[in-house]
């Protein structure tokens, strides 16, 4: 319990380091009878730093100048968390919502390369076969090198199977022999983690089309996710990746890896809002519990509290 | 979402361009777009600011208010800046007399390190180096055995002491080892470590200060945001990289978090990673990234590789065709299968600017290109000198003769007139893909 509490104080910490900065900008602009144009983008560029991008930055300033200007009497840090909580109160964190959970589940993992599509994937066999599932992995990676080794480290660690195909196998035959055998054995989930891929190569789009289509092939759409890995550190082009990406697969939830970077919070809002996708985890260290679900309405009141 | 960014830069230039003469506040409302542009490409806020407050000056001082060509100037003036910042020219690896020298890769997790660690032995090898590569990264399972993989399968030399944990001992063994076998190059691949985590920090400052490294290369992936700033800072107060490996530039990211990290230290960057290949590493050129930073397409590099791809005798032959008459099917043809020869084609279309995107944006993918090969080769020897005769009855004849549909001959078709179009106004321009030098984006 205490290692967890220990995880949620990075988490939070790391958030306070926005909250500050930002909060007091708001609150003296608030208190100060006339602000100059050099004040009110200096708010601007707070809130970019926090990681909520130009346009959320510019809109949220507008927004908090017209407050100011025409209803001084309000109390601004209520609209800040009204308007920030409505940016992520619909995110749906629980898998499988809809799901059988007789039948066999297939959570698939998929980005760019380098953002942690392996560490995640041990992390999720680890968290889910504490919740009384039957995890076994499948290392759809049969591009990069040695990644369905560093897959089976994480499998050993965990205490799961895992499933690999011979090296350059095409890894949509991969996922469906993965698949298969697991209904075999009678699991109730599979994680598989799938090789890096840059949004731009249509070849590798291509490819991964062809793995979400036999996972829905074998098993019914409510017992499939399809998870997007993005790096708390991505800039814009985390919005592109997943823009290109939802044109061959359904996304179906986010999770933020390298949160324990110092991340500062403001991509969520941004990923809520641009993409309008559920973050399901964030990841906050290399360790194999070092991934915890996200809550909204903690969320923000962290930011702001 | 990239492409419309591309747009709206696009837009700006437009609304200069059409303007003749500029105000002073036209100036401030564009600067203000610029900035925005730059932001969403992932520059740092205060890079940004650097930046725009250096073009306008510059922008006023040169009278951009009573220039003809307001529009050029301001562009020109933010790309050059750009270009500047980023270095000016393409920088070499320094090894000082060093046998073995040693290089060592330090970076984030997942920013590239192992990958890049072979891509550099694979460089170094093409150069006449006989690089070694080893790792120190005991973290990540199955790291080791990447970087052996890869080593082997590039047929580089790779040592590792399973039994050995101290980083130094690992490098002070591999040296000996290298010296030995008559490697003169060992590539040392480190552990990915966050820019927070100070123990590793200090480990890899520990590591430099036991060890003489000629090169530090800090590997930097391009899709990197605002944080990129803080990353090389900490990086700095604790060791002193000597350069940076950009990556994932296949990738649509701007790659503007690079021009940020050398605006605020200097380094420069060494190389660009631009592919999952090894062998898809290139010299960094500070012009192209400009280009690429404000989205106007790396159009020097495709040339580049273009002119790799075509031999002078070909390119010759093209071009008097264009001096005495218009571009056929033979032609494209003969174009398109040059194509297939580099690298990869889509690689190629991404790196153009947007209309000439535009008109090839059917043609990329392989299996495209063999459909229009199959179309082709299905006209007549006629058809493809004089593509106008192809009536109706025509294409049904080529679509059944190349098993595809009578729409995707009209829509090659009118791609080719497109095409025929671009290069008859770069032709008046004098400004052919395989001569001109001078060829930024938005000249065309």
């Amino acid at each position: 319990m205490t290692e967890k509490t220990g995880r949620w104080q990075r988490w939070r910490q790391g958030l306070g380091k926005m909250k500050e900065e930002v909060k007091n900008r708001f609150s003296q602009i608030w208190n100060q009878g006339k602000v100059d144009e050099k004040e009110w983008e200096e708010l601007e560029e707070n809130l970019i730093q926090a990681d909520l991008g130009p346009q959320l930055a510019m809109e949220l300033t507008e927004e908090f100048r017209e407050l100011k200007e025409s209803s001084p009497d309000k109390d601004w840090k209520e609209w800040l968390f009204d308007k920030l909580y409505s940016l992520v109160k619909d995110n749906h964190s629980q898998w499988f919502s809809q799901a059988d959970p007789q039948k066999l589940k297939v959570l698939l993992l998929l980005g760019i390369n380098g953002v942690g599509k392996t560490t995640v994937a041990g992390k999720l066999a680890y968290a889910f076969s504490h919740q009384e599932e039957r995890v076994s992995l499948i290392a759809a990676d049969t591009f990069r090198a040695a990644a369905e080794n560093q897959l089976e480290v994480w499998a050993k660690r965990v205490g799961v199977h895992c499933f690999r195909g011979s090296p350059g196998a095409d890894p949509a035959s991969v996922v469906f022999d993965g698949i298969e055998r697991a209904k075999k054995q009678g699991e109730s989930l599979v994680v598989v983690d799938t090789a890096g891929r840059s949004h731009a190569n249509r070849n590798l789009l291509a490819e991964l089309g062809k793995i979400g289509r036999v996972a829905a092939k074998n098993v019914p759409p409510e017992q499939i996710e399809n998870i997007l890995v993005v790096d708390a550190l991505a800039g814009q082009n985390a919005f592109v990746q997943a823009d290109s990406l939802s044109q061959v697969i359904p996304i179906t939830g986010i999770i933020l890896t390298k949160w324990d970077s110092q991340a500062k919070g403001g991509i969520i809002f941004r990923i809520r809002r641009e993409l309008g996708l559920s973050v399901k985890g964030i990841g906050v260290g290399e360790g194999v519990e070092d991934l915890i679900p996200f809550d909204p309405e903690e969320f923000v009141r962290a930011v702001l509290s | 979402m990239f492409e419309s960014l591309t747009n709206k830069f696009s837009n700006i230039f437009k609304k200069l361009r059409s303007k003749g003469k500029l105000s002073e506040k036209d100036i401030t409302g564009v600067m203000k777009d610029l900035q925005m542009v730059l932001l969403e490409s992932d520059v740092h806020y205060r890079v940004v600011k650097d930046l725009i407050n250096r073009v306008r000056e510059r922008a006023l001082e040169q009278d951009v208010l009573t220039s003809v060509t307001p529009g050029e100037l301001v562009i020109k003036i933010l790309w050059d800046e750009i270009r500047k910042t980023l270095g000016g020219t393409s920088q070499e690896l320094h090894f000082e007399g060093a046998n073995p020298a040693l290089v060592m890769l330090v970076g984030l997790q997942g920013s590239g390190k192992t990958t890049t660690c072979g891509k550099l032995g694979v460089n170094l090898k093409e150069k006449g180096f006989f690089p070694a590569l080893i790792s120190t990264d005991t973290r990540r399972p199955a790291a080791k055995e990447q970087l052996r993989l890869l080593a082997e399968s590039a047929d580089l030399g790779f040592f590792d002491y399973p039994e050995e944990a101290n980083p130094t001992q690992v490098v002070k063994q591999a040296l000996r080892d290298a010296q030995s076998k008559g490697f003169d190059v060992v590539v040392v691949d480190t552990a990915g470590r966050l820019h927070v985590e100070e123990e590793l920090l200090s480990e890899l400052r520990k590591l430099t200060q036991d060890q003489d490294f000629q090169e530090i290369l800090l590997v930097l992936d391009a899709t990197t945001g605002q944080e990129a700033v803080k990353v090389a800072q900490s990086f700095r107060e604790w060791i002193e990289p000597t350069g940076l490996v950009l990556t994932k530039v296949d990738t649509d990211a701007r790659g503007g978090a690079v021009l940020s990290i050398v605006a605020q230290t200097g380094w420069p960057v060494k190389f660009v990673g631009v592919g999952e290949k090894l062998s898809q590493f290139e010299v960094f050129h500070p012009d192209r990234m400009a280009s690429r930073i404000m989205g106007m397409g790396d159009t020097l590099s495709l040339i580049e590789k273009i002119e790799k791809a075509i031999s002078e005798e070909e390119r010759q032959k093209v071009e008097e065709k264009l001096v005495k008459k218009e571009l056929d099917f033979n032609d494209f043809l003969e174009e398109l299968s040059q194509m297939k020869s580099i690298s990869s084609l889509e690689e190629m279309v991404s790196m153009l600017p947007g209309n000439w995107k535009n008109a090839l944006s059917q043609v990329d993918g392989e299996k495209n290109l063999k459909m229009v090969e199959a179309i082709i080769r299905s006209m007549t020897a006629e058809e493809r000198t004089n593509p106008y005769i192809i009536n109706s009855s025509r294409k049904k004849r080529i679509a059944h003769g190349s098993g595809t549909s009578v729409q995707d001959v009209n829509r090659l078709l009118k791609q080719f007139e497109e095409f025929r179009r671009l290069w008859k106004k770069m032709q008046k321009g004098k400004n052919l893909p395989f001569r001109g030098r001078n060829l930024l984006g938005w000249r065309m």
